[in-house]
């Protein structure tokens, strides 16, 4: 990385839920709006001190994911999103993981607004249920049917058009 | 996905994995806006969390086709002779019908049948792809000699969308016409006419299909076409076939390009060599698709 001018932060150290730190590049922590608000602020003040920024929300282990899905599209254009090699990138990145990480991966993204990794997430768990009978995503995300018989027959009833 | 774990994501997700009840309704909607709408519903059915995300708005703005409101106001319109009957304060309530729903059920409205026009035209939306879809009634069209009982009869049926067809006993000069203007989204789309060789009716709760006045239609094709104000112009010559069963014929395509503007579409289907008569013909209805539906049939 190219050494950046002295009158603004170059990194940053983000700290897990677990009490972990990770130093992160300015480049890479701006994928995150969250992170990126955060340096914003401290840059207006003319803080040239490194900050600490805490997720109180995510673990070390998905704190790596998301750093290593932030590394990987900083070396592209904001505007690349249809570049074929990081569109590969991604799918390889996400085919890796079993249903939990990518639910945590996802409520990562959403908490630390990494839009573009939200949406890939949200896209590929879309994709994966969409063939799945009702009973099949219960078991396998483990949701729990929440209804009573009532709210059963309602939803039936207010859906009933998109069936017919 | 189904591949199972790799070992690096088993440890991760045995330690941190969320279970999908933890993800908040905002994340699960934007899942569910991935999806078409009767999977969205489906998937309704997993639990409240999902039943909830599956109302959000802008999920279904999004399916939503961009002319909706347009649609909205096309089938609320009064007709002109209601308007005279009925003062200002009745017809904006009536406009004003779909102001507090949610766009989920506005997508589950436009996806039923809606008439218009006095009853002569009916829209709706393909509840997969949400394109737009039309169907123009026989009552709509201009047909000449239509007041001539010689001619033509209108029949009432349920065959069709509107309960009539107008049959053709016998002509020469077999003409119909119509027009509609309206705003469709941006696309590409197909125009057919609904027509059938002979007289379906019902008897004894059987369906039969009378063939004797069946004649003149191998000795030339029909030509089918259409224009629109902005100059495209399509056609098609079909010799009619099929007897007894209900057949589209391609009268062509239209491209739209501008979804903001009131795009005027004329189409005709004609067979005027006066030189025999024909006849024997149901005529239904002009029907428009957006093409990538009207492909699969």
């Amino acid at each position: 990385m190219a050494s950046s001018s002295s009158s603004s932060l170059s990194r940053v150290v983000v700290k897990s839920s677990d009490n972990n730190l990770f130093v992160v590049n300015k480049k890479v922590a701006s994928q995150s709006q969250l992170l990126k608000q955060c340096i914003d602020n401290m840059e207006e003040k003319g803080t040239n001190d490194v900050i600490l920024i805490p997720l109180s929300n995510v673990t070390s282990n998905i704190l790596t994911l998301v750093l290593e899905y932030c590394e990987k599209h900083a070396d592209f254009a904001d505007d690349d999103n249809n570049n074929q090699e990081l569109k590969q990138w991604d799918h390889e990145f996400l085919k890796k993981f079993d249903y939990a990480t990518l639910n945590s991966l996802t409520m990562a993204a959403d908490y630390m607004v990494t839009k573009s990794l939200l949406n890939l997430c949200c896209q590929f768990i879309a994709d994966s249920i969409k063939d799945l009978t009702v009973q099949q995503i219960r078991q396998i995300f483990d949701i729990k049917n929440d209804f009573t018989p009532q709210e059963e027959a309602d939803i039936k009833n207010e859906n009933a058009w998109a069936f017919r | 996905m189904g591949g199972g774990m790799s070992s690096a994501s088993s440890t991760s997700g045995a330690k941190n994995g969320r279970k999908m009840e933890d993800i908040p309704e905002s994340c699960i909607a934007m899942v569910l806006a991935h999806l078409d709408p009767p999977e969205i519903c489906r998937l309704a059915r997993l639990n409240r969390a999902f039943r909830g995300a599956s109302s959000a708005d802008f999920i279904w703005e999004a399916k939503l086709p961009t002319n909706y409101s347009f649609i909205l106001n096309r089938i609320t319109k009064l007709d002109d002779d209601d308007d005279l009957k009925s003062c200002n304060h009745s017809s904006s309530r009536n406009s004003n019908e779909f102001k507090g729903l949610m766009k989920k059920d506005i997508y589950a409205r436009l996806s039923r049948p809606n008439l218009f026009d006095s009853d002569t035209k009916e829209v709706w939306l393909d509840k997969k792809t949400g394109g737009v879809c039309l169907s123009i009634s026989s009552k709509a069209l201009s047909i000449i000699g239509i007041n001539d009982r010689r001619y033509w009869n209108r029949i009432p049926t349920e065959e069709s969308r509107f309960q009539t067809i107008a049959y053709l006993v016998q002509i020469w000069w077999f003409e119909v016409c119509g027009e509609l203007e309206f705003k469709f989204p941006a696309g590409e789309y197909s125009l057919f006419f609904r027509l059938q060789l002979g007289k379906s009716s019902k008897r004894f709760g059987r369906r039969t299909c009378n063939i004797e006045h069946i004649h003149g239609w191998n000795a030339r094709p029909v030509r089918f076409q259409l224009t629109t104000a902005d100059g495209q112009h399509d056609f098609s010559d079909y010799y009619l076939d099929n007897p007894g069963s209900w057949t589209l014929y391609r009268g062509g395509n239209f491209v739209i390009k501008d979804p903001d503007k009131l795009t005027k579409i004329k189409f005709s289907a004609r067979q005027i060599d006066c030189t025999h008569t024909k006849g024997g013909l149901s005529l239904d209805s002009v029907v428009i698709l957006p093409k990538s539906l009207a492909k699969k049939g």
